[in-house]
């Protein structure tokens, strides 16, 4: 998963960073009001972490444009204001969650689990497909019970064709989102390509049908197969 | 030369030469002082003497030998005057005829001295007599002068000597004094001078010094005006403008490459967005979805052609944020490796590093030379279909050098020169392989501003090895 973070406190922009970054998530940092929203504007993010208080354009401005250019991106505003009044405008100009500083880091996390839930419908923590139980609070797979160890790619890979469940994905989609940074379509399918295939071993050792079917010439789908 | 050398040189010059002539001028005053003071004093003696033996009526040099008889004593004095005197007659051929006290007590040493010269130097050697005036080494310094004197009857020659022992000395303390005082006082000037220069000339040093960190830095910082009359502050002036202009016209650079790649990235957006939910169309056919597919690829092909551009003129701008920190080579490579050797692994390539040092450290951005390896390393594997991709990692004196070798297909010789060109390309049956050509340009531009190196050598079709160098 991709997200933007526009925040002017170096320390504080480093921190979320950090906590995020652990987490399996690319993470892109903008310094200043008006870098960031222009980054929002141009490039796909699964989620944008937004400080009001910014130099140049502010985080409502910013929010308030991205919203009116029909940018979906969910974002959580990040403040230190904690005024009713500021919570109410922010979620009205179009914020999915507000968060006030200083907060403390498994609540952040918990919070972009859950925009990120609604931004791909799923229910709750835990997706259920046929006998896959993925775990996207504690970022585990287990199969029937069975817990099944996976590398971050491999999970972050899974997750998001979860996330996707029963949908084509591209091989783009899926290199974007989890390798964030731009590579070639050389590189990025190979990179796929080996990911998928380790998945597909693992899970097939356990499970007692297949998820990861191949769209030829396009990408992927998880969904149990009959 | 520096100024500032140039007009020290010049002024103390000028100073100098006039404390020279000054003190030329000086010291050829003092010597005709002397000169004519012994004149004087000469003139005085051979006068005295004449009138004292009448010299007009002598008809025999015999009658010289009594004059010494016919000068008087003055009053209060032990000696007569003649007895103070150093004179001595000489026949016409220098035979000696008569001499005063003094003449007498201490002769000429006629071998040291021409008596046929007018006037001429001559020093007496250990001489301790209250009437004629030795220095500390019991010499007398005179000032010999040689008259003829004649008449009706006789030829004589008179020759006197004055000290003046006195006056060389009085003379020569002068000439210490005057010499010590001028070469104290060029001293003191040249010193004043380079102090004042320095003082002066300051500013400019600070301009030269602000200016450096300004090109580095940013581009809004401006030079403080101090003075603006003079000379530095017209120059400030106009490099502050100047610094304006430059100022403004980064910006508009950089507005420029920052709104075409956001222009080109909107529509490419907004057609990937389109075309995505069509993958999931149940109307579509398969072959149909395929297509759509390969459009999609490409859409993403000209997003990430156009991020390395815009981040290639950041790069080239200095805008990219550099943060320099103390890096581990071997921890660099680890983690290209790490991440890249799948790749080779699915060409079926040999993929190895091997680091001569385990501590090999360098100053620079981890993210930007992250980025210089893996572009190199993933350029090797891309043009290599077999055989081998070999990391070297060398620590030598004042950098340590990377070299990436491939059993690729190689480079001709007459295009090595061009491949960090941006989008250059080798042509015909490379133009399958994907890499739109930014990528060598961005590792060029990353090492360079290491202040590294990068070279390469190939044998077409046989191997190719690329040598990064970085100072340590």
């Amino acid at each position: 998963m991709n997200i933007l973070v526009i925040e002017d406190n170096i320390r504080i922009s480093d921190n979320i960073l950090l906590i995020l970054k652990n987490e399996g998530y690319n993470v892109v940092v903008e310094e200043h009001g008006d870098s960031g929203y222009k980054n929002a504007l141009v490039n796909q993010y699964d989620l944008i972490v937004l400080d009001i208080m910014l130099p140049g354009m502010s985080g409502y401005e910013i929010l308030e444009a991205l919203r009116a250019n029909q940018v979906k991106t969910p974002v959580i505003v990040l403040s230190a204001k904690s005024q009713v009044e500021d919570k109410v405008k922010a979620l009205d100009l179009g914020s999915d969650d507000y968060l006030t500083k200083p907060f403390a880091p498994t609540e952040l996390l918990a919070r972009v689990r859950s925009v990120l839930r609604r931004q791909y419908d799923v229910a709750s923590s835990s997706i259920h497909i046929g006998e896959l139980n993925i775990n996207t609070h504690t970022k585990e797979l287990d199969i029937s019970g069975k817990k099944i160890p996976l590398t971050s790619k491999e999970y972050e890979l899974l997750e998001f064709l979860a996330y996707n469940h029963g949908k084509v994905v591209s091989r783009i989609a899926i290199g974007e989102h989890i390798w964030g940074e731009s590579l070639d379509l050389f590189t990025m399918s190979n990179f796929i390509d080996v990911h998928i295939k380790n998945l597909r071993k693992k899970i097939e050792s356990v499970a007692n049908h297949k998820y990861i079917q191949t769209k030829r010439g396009v990408g992927f789908i998880l969904k149990e197969e009959n | 030369m520096k100024i500032r050398t140039r007009l020290l040189i010049f002024f103390s010059g000028i100073y100098i030469s006039i404390l020279i002539l000054f003190g030329t001028f000086f010291y050829l005053r003092i010597i005709a002082v002397l000169q004519q003071n012994v004149y004087e004093k000469n003139n005085e003696m051979v006068q005295m003497i004449q009138k004292a033996i009448i010299f007009q009526d002598l008809k025999n040099t015999d009658a010289i030998k009594e004059f010494k008889d016919k000068i008087p004593k003055m009053p209060g004095e032990m000696a007569t005057p003649l007895e103070r005197v150093w004179a001595t007659f000489y026949t016409d051929d220098f035979q000696y005829i008569f001499g005063t006290n003094l003449a007498k007590k201490y002769p000429l040493d006629t071998s040291r001295i021409d008596l046929t010269k007018k006037s001429s130097r001559y020093i007496f050697e250990n001489i301790e007599d209250p009437n004629f005036q030795s220095d500390e080494k019991n010499r007398v310094i005179s000032v010999v002068s040689s008259m003829k004197l004649e008449n009706d009857y006789i030829k004589v020659y008179l020759v006197t000597a004055i000290p003046i022992t006195n006056e060389v000395k009085n003379f020569q303390k002068v000439g210490t004094t005057t010499f010590n005082a001028v070469f104290f006082l060029v001293i003191i000037t040249i010193i004043a001078g380079i102090v004042f220069i320095q003082y002066t000339l300051q500013p400019i040093r600070k301009i030269t010094h602000t200016l450096h960190s300004i090109s580095k830095d940013d581009l809004s910082q401006r030079l403080p005006l101090i003075n603006e009359q003079d000379e530095i502050g017209e120059l400030t002036s106009s490099i502050n403008q100047l610094l304006g202009r430059l100022e403004k016209s980064f910006y508009h650079e950089r507005q420029f490459i920052s709104d075409i790649s956001h222009e080109l990235k909107t529509p490419l957006s907004v057609m990937r967005l389109s075309l995505e939910p069509a993958l999931n169309n149940d109307k579509l056919t398969d072959e149909e979805i395929e297509k759509i597919g390969v459009i999609l690829e490409n859409l993403y092909s000209m997003d990430v052609l156009i991020r390395k551009l815009l981040y290639l003129s950041r790069l080239e701008q200095d805008v990219c944020p550099f943060h320099p920190e103390s890096i581990n080579i071997l921890d660099l490579i680890k983690k290209v490796h790490s991440n890249l050797h799948s790749l080779a692994d699915s060409k079926g390539l040999d993929f190895k590093y091997h680091v001569s040092d385990k501590e090999l450290l360098i100053s620079g951005d981890n993210d930007l030379l992250y980025m210089a390896l893996f572009n190199i390393i993933e350029n090797s594997i891309k043009y290599t279909d077999k055989g081998s991709v070999l990391l070297l990692v060398e620590s030598l004196k004042n950098y340590v050098s990377i070299s990436v070798e491939d059993t690729g297909i190689g480079i001709a010789h007459n295009e090595l020169e061009n491949i960090f060109e941006k989008f250059y390309r080798i042509d015909s049956s490379r133009s399958r392989k994907q890499g739109y050509g930014i990528g060598l340009s961005i590792v060029k531009r990353i090492i360079l501003l290491h202040n590294g190196k990068i070279e390469v050598e190939s044998i077409p079709d046989v191997k190719t090895v690329f040598t990064l160098k970085l100072p340590r």
